[in-house]
């Protein structure tokens, strides 16, 4: 190996560990609203196994799809987008864990499997931060930043997911989701399904004009950006949320119109998470 | 170097890929795969059954406060209990000096909890015991 090159290579390194020091950062943006929250740790310990592992393996796909659309080279492989994904696991269990243990909740006292528990949760949001920020690895200039904002269709639809999973994911453990759809009435569900969908669509509409969406042709009528952009939103904020109780075991016990009404109520969170994902993603 | 410099006149340069980056992606793919066989293992391995809690006596202090009796609630069974909620009492015969009652949030399987009961009498003068009266599915 010639100098040159032995220096080019610790270049290399030293900016995949500025890298690494940029998804630590978004694993812990991403999920200190959900490490500081205790039955979330809780969760962690008592959930179903089964349903952990669901989703776990549903978090690589989306580590994935975001390494893909958020990666700052359009030409990446496949291969790349996986290795991108698994650093970021990587980096996001060990945040959580780290910042488990500074919290002293991860105690001698507790079995292996209520300390793994409390970690693989918290570093669904932490490893989803990770990606997002480690989209950023390495030098670009704006031109690259252009590209990377720049997913089609599909990377949009993964943004969506991305900031869906974002703004509820802290909120789904609480009980106050419960609460809220014990309180309402028939009416406040449809009203707040309405509310939901119209602040997605207009948030989406205004991003559009905004010039934000520059893949999308100009001029598209509204009425194709609401079913192609609004109403498949709506659905992945619905599908987002219903994953996340169902894997938590929060439908366990309850009927469909209850069912329906908490994942309206979680759905706005969502909605507005998955509206707003570019400008949070 | 110079095929690098060209690039960046067309486009962003393909990105270098360190050795430390494959090395951190392998780090990661043996976590999920070691976090996944663990779950696996778990799911496999699960037993219904009720939770069993077992509180046993750490240490008594005597403060100002009253006399402290530091116990561990251990939950030697195979699903969580949550809102355990544990009674202590001071007995002497069958009369019942003294009680004190704690809630813990919850014990996961195979956990255990450390937990005080206060009592105004010596628990060294009467009988102490310890036990937990009713829990919650989480």
């Amino acid at each position: 190996m010639t100098a040159s090159k032995a220096a080019s290579a610790r270049e290399i390194e030293r900016g995949f560990l500025i890298g690494i020091g940029r998804a630590v950062g978004g694993a812990v943006v991403f999920s200190l609203p959900v490490l500081m929250t205790m039955e979330m740790w809780q969760l962690g310990a008592t959930m179903d196994r089964e349903r952990l592992l669901v989703l776990v393996a549903l978090l690589i796909p989306l580590l994935v799809g975001l390494s893909h659309f958020v990666g700052f080279e359009e030409t990446t492989s496949w291969l790349d987008d996986l290795r991108d994904a698994f650093v970021a696991f990587a980096i996001g269990f060990a945040t959580s864990a780290v910042t488990l243990g500074l919290f002293g909740l991860i105690e001698p006292m507790m079995s292996f499997d209520e300390i793994l528990g409390a970690i693989v949760i918290e570093t669904v949001p932490a490893s989803i931060g990770a990606a997002l920020a480690q989209g950023q690895f390495g030098q670009q200039d704006k031109e690259d930043r252009q590209a990377s904002r720049d997913g089609g269709y599909w990377g949009e639809l993964v943004f969506m997911t991305a900031g869906a999973l974002f703004l509820s994911f802290s909120v789904a453990p609480t009980e106050e989701v419960d609460l809220i759809a014990a309180e309402m009435r028939p009416l406040h569900v449809i009203a707040l399904a309405i509310v939901s969908i119209a602040a997605l669509h207009v948030v989406v509409y205004s991003l559009q004009f905004s010039g934000q969406e520059a893949h999308e042709p100009e001029g598209a009528p509204g009425w194709s950006v609401f079913a192609r952009y609004t109403l498949v939103g709506y659905s992945i904020a619905l599908i987002v949320c219903f994953v996340m109780m169902w894997t938590f075991g929060r439908f366990d016990e309850l009927g469909f119109t209850a069912m329906v009404r908490l994942l309206v109520v979680l759905g706005f969170p969502a909605a507005i998470g998955a509206a707003f994902a570019r400008l949070i993603v | 170097m110079a095929k690098q410099s060209d690039d960046k006149t067309e486009g962003p340069p393909p990105r270098q890929v360190g050795r430390l980056e494959w090395v951190v992606a392998a780090l990661g793919a043996a976590l999920v795969a070691g976090v996944f066989g663990m779950l696996l293992h778990e799911a496999l391995t699960y037993e219904d059954g009720p939770p069993v809690i077992v509180a046993t006596v750490l240490d008594v202090h005597r403060t100002e406060g009253g006399h402290v009796v530091r116990f561990t609630a251990e939950n030697r069974g195979h699903t969580t209990a949550a809102e355990v909620t544990v009674l202590g009492r001071l007995t002497e015969g069958d009369r019942t000096l003294e009680q004190a009652e704690i809630t813990l949030d919850y014990i996961a399987r195979k956990s255990s909890r450390e937990a005080g009961l206060v009592f105004q009498r010596d628990p060294a003068s009467a009988k102490l015991e310890l036990k937990a009266t009713s829990y919650r599915k989480p």
